[in-house]
């Protein structure tokens, strides 16, 4: 209760409160912002490289780090700004690597058609649901699970990225279509054999 | 997916969302603080529009930061993290993460509960512990006063060990509940569990303590033999020697000392047990497997009966054998009692979910764990897997 009280007299917002705590080094502060936030920044940025990419735990800590530094206004909630700190830091990891050719190779490993094991068919959907993803590009992939599967909307997603909301719903049309037929193909290649 | 298109993907990735353990969550907090602490910056890349700006703090950031770097990736000292929280009597005083080199005081009143993976260290009030080392195959504690409990559940046996170290002893141990207690000029070393090897500080003979014995370690090898709390002795047999200070790891290569199992003119079940054991230890599934199809199918008592079912299990699974890896996991909770039955349950569980690949199964033998063990060492993680599995009615209470 005392803490809401600061907080108020302080003319800050719970959240602004907190960020300013941690990024003063009270490690209570700290603990309570990397708890509360970091399945949501981490679940953003794994879905953005791949649940299995090397990177995904770098780009997770280096979104706290970026945070306690930042500047958060308090215009949106603390968690949206936190995503949008993730989703930049998640595209420039996508960026580096494509341009590195590093990404058909974890395509294929997460991917389609790899060897099946056993029978489980909740398992090989999600397997063929994240390989589909990994075909788009990273711009189309950001703006599908920040929309599609996180749920945010286009003007936070455009501030999050500082993208047009134009450019955003043609990102998302394309990335509905690539996906539309890459289902497609596998499930031709599934009915051939 | 047939015909659902994009939207089929997108419920795919809602219903199952990718997630942090337990343990990556504590790794990343305490990487965190000590970048918080040591004031290290985020790099510049990524952290533009919106973010203001961040400004890197000349040479030495830069390599505080590739240390912090080198740290998150797990080349650090340390690949597992020790959670502990101390309290008093119904209060809880003090909760976080320790190191390498971490020590660890109890008052009078106090008691400290330290966890490491799915492996307990209880402290009692009035003593003192160091954490040595904590590694991936490894926990070493140093006792300098007090009693410490030990609850140690490898999640692969064989694979991992732990050591308590007092003044007169090493216990050493590769799966087991043990308590050592560190009094001024003695160690007394009680085994509940399993098997540790108790390696005297002053070279005196190692000696292996069975389930049911206890052994005190005092100064110039005035040890003192006690009787056995349970009935379930196993007779003095060949050990496996190695030079004092020398880690037993199971996987380690033999030592050259290595007395090579030799049968005993009528070995009871617990001697072929502790046979088996050291065949295992050796490599040497081949041998081990026989000695435990004997123990089971002969009279022999239920818990030896079921540490044997349960290696039998693990032999079976390392060699790909799933479905006799299950059934011999069943047998051993079949048979067994307290933390041997139940961890043979939580095997026989996460055997279905990972290698065979059945979820309702898998499901089964969760709630059958936390049936019969609601408080176990993997409640926990048999909770998470129940949400993991889709069962939501157990799922309140997960970590």
């Amino acid at each position: 209760m005392a803490e809401r009280l600061v907080a108020i007299e302080g003319g800050l917002s719970e959240e602004e409160a907190l960020l300013r705590d941690a990024a003063g080094g009270d490690e209570a502060a700290v603990r309570r912002l990397y708890q509360g936030h970091v399945d949501r920044v981490h679940r953003c940025v794994a879905r953005i490289l791949g649940p299995a990419d090397p990177d995904v735990d770098d780009v997770v800590q280096q979104t706290f780090l970026a945070a306690l530094e930042g500047r958060f206004d308090g215009r949106s909630k603390l968690s949206t700004w936190l995503v949008g700190i993730a989703t930049r830091r998640a595209l420039d990891a996508a960026r580096a690597r494509a341009r590195r050719h590093r990404w058909s190779k974890i395509t294929e490993w997460v991917g389609l058609g790899r060897p099946a094991g056993a029978p489980d068919a909740r398992h090989d959907a999600l397997s063929q649901a994240e390989a589909a993803l990994a075909q788009l590009s990273p711009e189309q992939r950001t703006v599908f699970v920040l929309h599609q599967v996180e749920g945010y909307t286009f003007k936070e997603i455009g501030e999050m990225t500082s993208t047009g909301i134009s450019t955003l719903h043609a990102r998302l049309k394309a990335a509905r279509r690539r996906l539309d037929e890459l289902l497609a193909e596998a499930d031709l290649e599934g009915d051939e054999r | 997916m047939s015909g659902r298109g994009s939207e089929a993907v997108a419920q795919r990735l809602r219903e199952q969302p990718p997630t942090l353990d337990e343990l990556a969550k504590a790794r990343g907090e305490r990487t965190l603080l000590a970048a918080v602490k040591a004031g290290e910056r985020a790099s510049t890349e990524g952290a533009g529009r919106g973010v203001g700006r961040i400004a890197l703090g000349g040479v030495a950031a830069l390599v505080a930061a590739a240390a912090l770097l080198a740290l998150w990736r797990g080349g650090a000292p340390t690949d597992r993290v020790a959670r502990f929280e101390l309290r008093e009597i119904d209060a809880t005083a003090q909760r976080g993460t320790l190191e390498p080199g971490s020590v660890l005081e109890t008052g009078e009143g106090e008691v400290a509960e330290v966890t490491v993976q799915e492996s307990r260290v209880r402290l009692s009030p009035g003593s003192r512990m160091r954490i040595a080392a904590l590694a991936e195959d490894r926990l070493e504690l140093e006792l300098d006063r007090g009693e410490v409990r030990v609850e140690f559940h490898p999640r692969e046996r064989g694979r991992e060990a732990l050591s308590v170290t007092t003044a007169q002893a090493r216990v050493e141990v590769v799966g087991t509940v043990f308590t050592v207690r560190a009094g001024d000029a003695r160690t007394e070393v009680s085994v509940r569990e399993g098997v540790v090897r108790v390696v005297p500080s002053d070279a005196g003979e190692p000696r292996q303590l069975h389930a049911g014995e206890r052994w005190t370690v005092a100064p110039r090898r005035a040890e003192v033999a006690e009787p056995a709390i349970e009935d379930e002795r196993v007779p003095e047999e060949p050990v496996a020697r190695a030079e004092p200070g020398e880690a037993d790891a199971p996987d380690a290569p033999v030592p050259s000392a290595t007395v090579v199992p030799t049968p005993t003119p009528a070995p009871t079940p617990a001697a072929r047990l502790a046979t088996a054991r050291r065949w295992i230890a050796a490599g040497r599934a081949d041998r081990a497997e026989p000695e435990l199809r004997a123990i089971l199918d002969a009279p022999a008592p239920r818990a030896v009966q079921a540490e044997a079912a349960t290696l039998l299990g693990d032999l079976a699974q390392r060699s790909g054998r799933l479905d006799a890896a299950a059934a011999a996991y069943a047998r051993a909770a079949e048979v067994g009692t307290g933390a041997v039955g139940h961890n043979a349950i939580y095997a026989l569980a996460r055997l279905q979910e990972r290698r065979l690949r059945d979820p309702a199964a898998a499901r089964a033998s969760y709630a059958r764990y936390l049936a019969e063990a609601p408080e176990g060492a993997l409640s926990g993680h048999a909770r998470e897997a129940l949400c993991r599995l889709g069962d939501a009615a157990r799922c309140e209470g997960a970590r």
